[in-house]
């Protein structure tokens, strides 16, 4: 699995980090870092679902 | 009568497979893409045919990247072509509905196609507000990519712009604006602008960098006629009488003083268009008929009253809530709001709701920003978070809008 993210369209809402908050951090400018674009398998749920909570949907998961 | 002819080869070869549902999704922006995405996600295996007079596009940027020119068209993009294709999507955009009919199951397009459902999602959004005789050249509303890229033009060529409402729309176009070169006056009815939305803080920290950065604002006053004069091709702008007698010259007049719902479509069809498509919690007008984004007004269950919510965040959530009650077992739609905007340096961005009268506190102070609360009856309601979403991206969980 890789995480894209598209951050143009990043509102720093922070549903990502608590969803998968070893994959997702929030810079300082409040909007999303990827922390590992190529998570083990174990966290593959929570990327899955932090996909899915994004508000504007900036999150791409290639697998 | 398909469906009568189903049942009837059914019976007649004990095998035959009742097909899957087929959902029409009218309207094709950002609720009903998610609808659409959402449902295939979720493992709908039937039909989604997506009825729209735009192709799909997010409206955010229209005020901020696209009328500044940062961006393209392309950027915005809320599902491209490719996308549409992968989740397959039977497709009718530059084409929009006209009738609905509940009982026999059927839409109707401008174009003239007939469309069947099973299920159908309304998802047709609003449209700006215009005073009525507010047609001359030069007076602009901003809803659509077009009207994004002509009031770029028009701002380029003018450097002059008066705006009518210093809400959202009216002062992020200001402030694109302003970074674009333009003179620009805001005209508020309110004498505290912003202040019911977001708090007398927040609200009075955004007006003083409007003034900073050069935007003059005029409150607690209000356009009483618009001068025309005569132009090449019909009547043009040429200034705006305010209430007190004053005359502003200007050739370019933003109106940004609210929407109205898109239902014309579906007058006659029995749906509660009293307040867009008035639904239940479950976001449902009607058996096998949902409503979703800004044209939905459905009963939220923990406020114990409808909403109707104008903003991007909710049309996705919402999207996905219709897509949800589709497929399985339906359940209440509990979000809590969230909305954001940018202006100028300010990123602003509210959870939660600010009831009339709530009691406000900071929580959370930086050199750059902050974040308040609002209380009402010792429950905590909302947050606002001025260049704080850090800080926001926390506090927000807190909130919590399920019935007690």
């Amino acid at each position: 699995m890789r995480v894209v993210v598209h951050d143009d369209h990043c509102i720093g809402s922070g549903a990502c980090v608590v969803e998968a908050p070893r994959v997702f951090a929030l810079a300082d400018s409040g909007l999303v870092i990827v922390l590992d674009e190529e998570p083990p398998v174990e966290l593959h749920d929570g990327v899955r679902k932090a996909a899915a909570a994004c508000p504007v949907a900036v999150i791409e998961i290639v697998e | 009568m398909r469906h009568v002819l189903v049942e009837y080869l059914h019976r007649l070869s004990g095998e035959y497979k009742v097909p899957s549902e087929s959902v029409v999704i009218v309207g094709a922006s950002a609720a009903g893409c998610f609808t659409a995405e959402s449902l295939r996600k979720r493992g709908f295996k039937g039909d989604i045919v997506l009825v729209g007079d735009e192709p799909p596009y997010d409206r955010p940027p229209l005020s901020k990247q696209i009328l500044r020119g940062q961006w393209k068209c392309e950027q915005a993009y809320l599902l491209p072509p490719q996308r549409l294709q992968a989740i397959r999507v039977t497709h009718h955009l530059l084409d929009r509905a006209v009738r609905c009919d509940l009982t026999s199951k059927v839409i109707e397009t401008e174009s003239g196609v007939s469309i069947a459902f099973d299920h159908l999602v309304v998802a047709t959004g609003v449209r700006p507000r215009r005073p009525k005789n507010a047609n001359a050249k030069g007076i602009f509303t901003l809803r659509t990519m077009r009207d994004a890229e002509a009031l770029r033009r028009a701002i380029l060529e003018s450097r002059r712009l008066v705006i009518l409402g210093a809400g959202f729309i009216g002062l992020e176009v200001a402030s694109s604006a302003v970074q674009m070169g333009a003179d620009v006056t805001v005209l508020e009815q309110s004498p505290q602008p912003l202040a019911g939305r977001i708090g007398v803080t927040a609200a009075s920290y955004m007006l003083e960098q409007h003034a900073l950065h050069g935007v003059r604002l005029l409150v607690g006053t209000t356009l009483s006629r618009v001068l025309e004069k005569q132009g090449s091709d019909g009547p043009e702008l040429a200034g705006v009488e305010l209430a007190d007698g004053t005359v502003l010259e200007t050739s370019l007049l933003l109106i940004g003083i609210g929407c109205q719902p898109n239902t014309e479509w579906l007058t006659g069809s029995g749906l509660d268009l009293s307040d867009g498509v008035v639904c239940d919690e479950y976001c449902r007008a009607a058996a096998n008929v949902w409503a979703a984004g800004d044209v939905s007004s459905w009963l939220h269950l923990g406020l114990g009253r409808h909403l109707r919510l104008e903003h991007r965040t909710n049309a996705f959530e919402q999207g996905d809530a219709v897509a949800r009650n589709i497929i399985g077992k339906a359940s209440p739609y509990l979000p809590v709001p969230f909305f954001w905007t940018e202006q100028f340096n300010m990123k602003l961005q509210l959870a939660g709701l600010r009831p009339e009268g709530a009691e406000e506190k900071l929580e959370y102070e930086s050199d750059t920003g902050f974040l308040r609360s609002f209380r009402m009856r010792d429950r905590t309601t909302g947050y606002v978070a001025l260049n704080a979403a850090k800080a926001m991206a926390s506090y927000r969980q807190r909130l919590n809008f399920g019935p007690n």
